[in-house]
């Protein structure tokens, strides 16, 4: 049995939110359908494995531990499998799906010793006029959206470039000095914690990104290329700069779009 | 996290009270075998633009008639009704089950305006295999998935069938069928289905001692469309049984007949009014 302490309970949000990572999954409505976009790495991921399709309506869309997505993504299957054989597939809808995975985020949030680490993005085109979408953060708080949704991308400081150390205060750099013995001293690694401008949150500069640029009734192309945009502009740069965008029209099959950074 | 099916037996535990979940395959076997334990006449017809449920108004209690007043056809939602022979008990505890513990708590879970008639039959089959109720019910309704039409059938053992034209259970369902077999088309309309229906009732109301005159107490039929259920009028209904049994009356030469008396007592009653005027 654990003891649920609010430091133990701080701590698993913490450690979720740092497990999530820094990389985003951007979902984007346009006239006739949606599209999701992500990282993509040719050697450690599998093409769309970030999405599951509940039915012909709904679809589910997560970013952060893939060891948490796909242990979530079993059990949400073994649900809708139960419940469709149950009830009947086209009955299974994002709201439904939404009050279940809440449940099962707070429940290993509060009971479990590790929180799952995984951001989620539901969607439901039930009413093509109004798309039900959902996002649901690790700890089974929900956020209903419209047109586009974030996912992912938590906070992270930056370290500082040779520039950068060069041109500190001198009492920036007395501070810097002493958090990095401090640091090194617990085995940690060296960043600079201080200033709040370090920290960098690709979510919401992705969000205000896409409010900027968002508008109604857009064309497929003109998704992709916002997409496209967004992520080269706010995701955090990785050695990978590969992202894939899967675009999903309704009643047609969903198609896989891969971008590199600096090609066309 | 429990999945939708323990969520279910939850609520069927709390609903059972001394009825058995999950019968034993030995219990299921005598109930089939003693199959015609049911009396009565339920029926339902598929026509182009949706379907029609009709049920007579007698219930049994072994060699006695307890009610000929009985209302068979319950509406489980706007588009679809139920039907059941059998054990009354059985099927008003079903149709409990269904419309107060079953339908609120998913229609709440997945946010549904309306679990229809597919999602309804779905659920009756399960209860049906986890609970043993000796009866035998008939749902039928519009189905706005497919857009037709559609009928299914139960038995107590949890079989499913899903009729593409008509169905009938009860005491008086071979006297129905008959009928039905007969003048069921695939293109029948509104009224045409109407006027099997009552030819069927009539049928199995007048061989069967377990299904009412519907002479004496017109049946309840409903007409399931994309619109919405509607009831048959039980005064029209009156007028084309009336009709039907003076032509049967006349073609088999009784002089005496309940049809030939009532539309008699009819006359002399208008000639009176007529003689005041």
């Amino acid at each position: 049995m654990i003891i649920q302490t609010p430091e133990l309970l701080f701590y698993k949000k913490d450690e979720a939110q740092n497990r999530i990572d820094k990389y985003l999954l951007i979902l984007v409505v346009f006239k006739n359908g949606l599209a999701f976009g992500a990282k993509f790495n040719e050697r450690q991921s599998k093409p769309g494995q970030w999405l599951m399709e509940i039915n012909s309506n709904a679809i589910v869309g997560g970013i952060g531990d893939f060891r948490d997505f796909k242990a979530v993504m079993l059990t949400l299957s073994n649900f809708c499998q139960n419940a469709a054989n149950i009830l009947g597939a086209h009955y299974l809808t994002g709201n439904g799906i939404v009050n279940f995975l809440t449940g099962l985020l707070r429940e290993n949030l509060e009971e479990k010793s590790v929180a799952l680490a995984v951001n989620f993005i539901v969607a439901d085109c039930r009413n093509k006029k109004n798309l039900f979408l959902c996002f649901i953060d690790f700890d089974g708080r929900i956020k209903q959206l419209k047109n586009f949704a974030v996912a992912g991308g938590s906070d992270y400081k930056k370290p500082l470039t040779k520039e950068e150390l060069e041109k500190l205060t001198p009492e920036e750099k007395a501070v810097f000095d002493f958090q990095k013995s401090r640091l090194m001293n617990a085995g940690m690694p060296e960043e600079f914690p201080l200033s709040p401008s370090r920290i960098h949150r690709p979510r919401k500069e992705a969000i205000a990104y896409l409010e900027k640029n968002w508008k109604q009734n857009m064309k497929k192309e003109e998704a992709i290329e916002l997409i496209k945009k967004t992520l080269f502009e706010c995701n955090p740069e990785s050695h990978d700069k590969k992202i894939e965008i899967i675009v999903i029209e309704y009643e047609k099959e969903a198609k896989l779009f891969y971008f590199q950074k600096g090609k066309n | 996290m429990n999945g939708i099916g323990e969520k279910l037996l939850r609520v069927l535990e709390t609903y059972a009270g001394t009825r058995k979940i999950a019968a034993s395959e030995a219990e299921k076997m005598a109930a089939m075998a003693r199959l015609k334990i049911h009396g009565t006449t339920i029926l339902a017809l598929k026509f182009k633009e949706g379907v029609i449920m009709a049920a007579d108004r007698r219930c049994v209690a072994g060699e006695k008639i307890f009610s000929d007043k009985e209302i068979k056809i319950e509406e489980t939602g706007s588009l679809s009704c139920i039907a059941g022979a059998g054990y009354v008990s059985d099927c008003q505890w079903l149709v409990k089950v269904l419309k107060q513990g079953f339908l609120p708590e998913l229609e709440k879970f997945w946010e549904l305006d309306e679990i229809f008639v597919d999602g309804q039959a779905n659920l009756i089959d399960f209860i049906m295999e986890n609970v043993f109720l000796l009866t035998w019910p008939i749902l039928a309704g519009f189905d706005p998935f497919e857009n037709n039409g559609r009928i299914f059938m139960f038995e107590p053992g949890g079989m499913l069938f899903k009729p593409d034209d008509y169905a009938a259970y009860g005491s008086g369902e071979d006297y129905a069928l008959t009928v039905l077999d007969k003048e069921w088309s695939y293109d029948c309309s509104e009224t045409k289905g109407i006027m099997i229906a009552i030819e069927a009732l009539l049928a199995s109301g007048k061989k069967d001692k377990n299904t009412s005159d519907s002479l004496l107490h017109p049946p309840l039929i409903k007409i399931i469309t994309s619109c919405g259920i509607k009831d048959f009028p039980a005064e029209k209904f009156f007028k084309i049984a009336l009709k039907e049994r003076v032509k049967e009356e006349a073609r088999k030469g009784i002089k005496d007949g309940l049809g030939t008396f009532i539309v008699g007592q009819f006359l002399q009653n208008l000639a009176k009014e007529l003689e005041k005027k």
